[in-house]
């Protein structure tokens, strides 16, 4: 009974003196933005582009504190207009150092009806200061060969630009 | 040289933003997304179109709401075929005029001939009527002694009956 006794109390103590070890930290960065720009398919019968749907987008990346220069995003997308729909784009994110980070993702669009694809981007942060605060500037390249939004086996493509800010957390 | 090669991209985007057609969704409008268009519309080959319900892909954009339901005049093949239903009409005979309405008897002697024609039905107004003279000369000229040969045609008549009793006329002038 004394020997339990003892090894309690010495594990208690070296719990509570031991220091904390250094381990892996979940780096978390959320944002806002509006974006637009053109769009283009072999449906078009006149002119070349139109113009795509205004949008608001919200994103999120995850990095790994060991590893800052590859993480995962999650990406909210609102149209509004001249339409409204709703859709997300999960994306595989590599940093080319602090300001400049190229991505590939898969946007898909939810509802009113479906839209899924493939889409390339870069992305441009401007830090505000040392806050963590930072404009960003993102155009991409986005092709949706997918969905009932589709009127038919036509491709559709994307090249947008978005703007706002995001925070690191 | 860069700078100014970037802003003459820049302002060439912003123009083909700001001129760049969108999709309001009314009828005609083009459309690349199906919720391009508005309520009762969908999207086919690039327009809104009327949504017609279970199959929308067959409309067009030819099903304007003010289009008419009606076989188009215009269709080639639809006024070939009337065009052709009509002609045939005018120029095939009557059945009423095949018809033992019309009889021709001729006498068994040869002397005399009654040809007796009966008036024909009056929906045959058509065809170019003969009047009595010409077939009453037409039977004279083939024979002497027919002149019991008498023909009784119906103002109405068609020509198929005249070539008729003009063939029994002939007939009458080869036995005499």
């Amino acid at each position: 009974m004394t020997r339990w006794t003892v090894s309690l109390a010495t594990l208690l103590v070296t719990f509570s003196l031991a220091y904390s070890a250094a381990a892996q930290r979940l780096v978390t960065r959320a944002g806002i933005g509006i974006g637009s720009g053109l769009q283009r398919s072999d449906l078009i019968q006149e002119g070349l582009f139109q113009r795509a749907r205004t949008r608001i987008v919200v994103p999120f990346d995850f990095r790994n504190d060991e590893d800052m220069s590859q993480g995962l995003a999650i990406v909210g997308i609102f149209e509004i207009e001249p339409k409204v729909g709703f859709g997300v784009e999960a994306r595989y994110v590599r940093w080319l150092g602090k300001v400049v980070s190229c991505f590939v993702g898969i946007p898909a669009i939810i509802v009113p009806k479906t839209l899924v694809g493939i889409d390339v981007g870069v992305d441009l942060s401007l830090p505000l200061g040392k806050s963590g605060v930072a404009i960003f500037v993102e155009p991409s390249l986005a092709a949706m060969p997918l969905g009932t939004d589709l009127p038919g086996d036509h491709l559709l493509i994307w090249g947008l630009v978005s703007a706002g800010v995001h925070a690191q957390f | 040289m860069r700078n100014s090669k970037q802003t003459t991209r820049f302002f060439v985007l912003v123009a083909a933003l700001t001129t760049g057609t969108t999709a309001c969704g009314s009828y005609g409008d083009p459309c690349l997304r199906s919720t391009d268009c508005g309520s009762g519309f969908v999207c086919v080959e690039g327009a809104c179109v009327i949504d017609l319900g279970d199959n929308p892909s067959d409309a067009a954009v030819g099903d304007a709401p003010g289009a008419s339901d009606a076989p188009s005049s215009g269709d080639p093949a639809t006024s070939d075929a009337n065009r052709d239903a009509s002609s045939e009409e005018a120029s095939t005979p009557a059945a009423d005029s095949a018809s033992p309405d019309t009889t021709l008897d001729i006498a068994s002697d040869g002397d005399a001939a009654d040809i007796s024609v009966l008036d024909a039905p009056r929906d045959t107004a058509d065809a170019a009527l003969p009047t009595e003279a010409d077939v009453q000369a037409a039977t004279d000229s083939g024979s002497g002694s027919n002149d019991a040969v008498s023909a009784d045609v119906g103002d109405d008549a068609d020509s198929s009956m005249v070539r008729e009793a003009e063939d029994a006329a002939d007939a009458l002038a080869a036995t005499g």
